[in-house]
């Protein structure tokens, strides 16, 4: 037997065989994340800084100084931050609530992203999910836009596809943007940014990336992970296609955002959980549904629920 | 078949006149680095995209696919190569640039401590980063760098409005800092800011911090007023 055929499966694009619950499964992870992402995160404690420092994105610098004034206080940020994570929750589960809310909740957590970063850089930090979000939105109400679409039998595909599409896109623009300077990958910079990473401010534990100062191997192996990084940065796009480097490329991705956070103290929790989309066949059967959850509560209250609740949850 | 002299000839000129052309104008718009490098990422963008749509299974799906969810699909690619090139993430947000840790910085790294003064002069630690948890991954220390740059970094060339304006930036920044410095550790408050610019070597026998070159580089009291 050819070795090489260990590592040869057809090409097929991602997801080309997903159904209903793979969407559901990725509207849980996504709209999860959102939720936990607002539960862990003060974002109205912004409205303690005044607005005369800010920086703020196009789009919110285009408001008027009066509504801007409005969008940037604490009071409001804290409204918006409940507002967004009850109807992250409710998208979590329900395919309605995503249809008629979607839109809605795509625009004000873009809108608490942008207020976030007219302070400091423009990261990427949220961004994927903040596109996945909008895509899910958008093809959450595609039947009213083609109503023709109803019965499509691409529905869940194209979505999935367009989102792990976009990761892989973003990871290769990274790769191709670094090649066009390439001597960032073999000089001290690597080394230069691990050590100053480690004294930064931040909320993350002390790291190890300081230690590329004294030990030379530390700086070799990070310079060596930052090449190979690299490369697999700019094969993502295959991961779309072909099975088996998907895994290896998942494997080596999660490693290389575990590394990232041990040695440069930079967490990317929101795309290592988007991470999960790019498995197939994983889908929402055993997730519980809106009404199930509220029938539990209601059975909990005393009443006398449907005799098949534990059996939808 | 023999192509006529005055036809060659004539044909040569054009050639001539053409070189000519392009190059007096390249000349003319006297193309930036900046420009080639974008012209080049955008051939490599090109490139990647090009390739995206050769296998046939790729094709096939991209034939199968519903006018909106093409429509959808071509406006995250223009979404994303425009924010790519553009180079403006304040600009283009949400669709930004990917170009981190993409320019050479091999040289000693320089970072921004802030320090907290108590009223009976101890020094407290203060760290933003913690006081604003929501602006994390770096956000708020590449924030003070910047400020506190502004004000007294050697790189950026301004006058003496700007600097006013940066100075003033950086006060009231302070202003808010000791407030909420106050307002989460009441046990330990302060009435001023000191800013630190910290030089660390790239090699060194111990550790990195033991060996870096610290600089005071200003004061801000409570009101935000530099001292």
């Amino acid at each position: 037997m050819n070795p090489l055929n260990m590592f040869w499966s057809p090409w097929r694009v991602i997801h080309e065989q997903a159904d209903k619950g793979s969407l559901a499964f990725a509207r849980f992870v996504v709209f999860g994340f959102w939720a936990i992402y607002l539960t862990i995160s003060p974002i109205e404690l912004v409205g303690e800084l005044p607005l005369e420092i800010a920086r703020p994105v196009r789009l919110l610098e285009l408001l008027p100084h009066g509504l801007q004034q409005f969008c940037f206080s604490g009071s409001t940020l804290y409204v918006l931050r409940y507002v967004c994570l009850g109807l992250s929750l409710l998208c979590m589960f329900s395919d309605k609530a995503l249809r008629y809310t979607g839109l809605p909740l795509f625009f004000a957590l873009a809108m608490i992203q942008g207020i976030l970063r007219s302070w400091g850089s423009v990261n990427h930090g949220e961004i994927a999910p903040l596109l996945a979000t909008m895509i899910l939105a958008i093809c959450a109400t595609d039947d009213l836009i083609w109503p023709a679409l109803k019965k499509h039998s691409g529905r869940a595909f194209y979505p999935l596809a367009m989102i792990c599409g976009c990761i892989c896109v973003a990871y290769s623009f990274v790769a191709l943007h670094r090649l066009l300077d390439p001597t960032v990958l073999f000089d001290d910079s690597m080394r230069g940014w691990a050590i100053k990473s480690s004294y930064k401010d931040n909320f993350l534990p002390a790291g190890f990336g300081h230690l590329a100062a004294q030990y030379e191997s530390v700086a070799l192996l990070l310079k060596v992970g930052f090449i190979v990084t690299t490369l697999f940065e700019l094969l993502s796009p295959v991961a779309l296609f072909h099975r088996r480097f998907r895994y290896v490329w998942l494997i080596y991705m999660a490693g290389f955002h575990i590394a990232t956070m041990l040695f440069m103290r930079i967490l990317f929790w929101e795309n290592m959980l988007l991470y999960l989309l790019f498995f197939e066949g994983i889908n929402s059967d055993s997730l519980p549904t809106t009404g199930a959850i509220w029938r539990k509560i209601r059975t909990f209250g005393g009443h006398t629920g449907s005799p098949d609740v534990a059996a939808d949850l | 078949m023999s192509i006529p002299q005055s036809l060659s000839r004539k044909s040569a000129v054009v050639r001539v006149v053409c070189v000519v052309a392009v190059a007096a104008v390249l000349a003319e718009l006297t193309i930036s680095r900046e420009t080639v490098l974008i012209i080049a990422e955008g051939l490599l963008l090109a490139g990647l995209f090009s390739l995206l749509v050769l296998p046939g299974t790729c094709r096939r799906a991209w034939d199968g696919m519903p006018g909106p969810y093409r429509a959808l699909s071509l406006f995250l690619m223009f979404g994303l190569v425009f924010g790519q090139l553009a180079h403006n993430k304040r600009g283009t947000f949400p669709f930004i640039s990917f170009n981190m840790y993409a320019r050479s910085e091999a040289y000693p790294p320089v970072g921004v401590i802030v320090i907290g003064n108590a009223a009976d002069g101890s020094k407290v630690p203060v760290s933003p980063a913690q006081l604003y948890p929501n602006l994390s991954h770096n956000r708020m220390a590449n924030f003070v760098s910047h400020l506190v740059g502004r004000v007294y970094g050697t790189k950026i060339e301004m006058d003496v409005e700007e600097h006013e304006a940066a100075v003033d930036k950086l006060g009231q920044f302070s202003k808010a800092l000791v407030r909420a410095h106050n307002l989460r550790n009441p046990s330990q408050p302060i009435i001023g800011v000191f800013y630190e610019q910290v030089t660390y070597p790239l090699r060194s026998q111990g550790p990195a911090a033991d060996s870096a070159h610290y600089l005071e580089v200003g004061y801000f009291d409570s009101k935000g007023v530099l001292r």
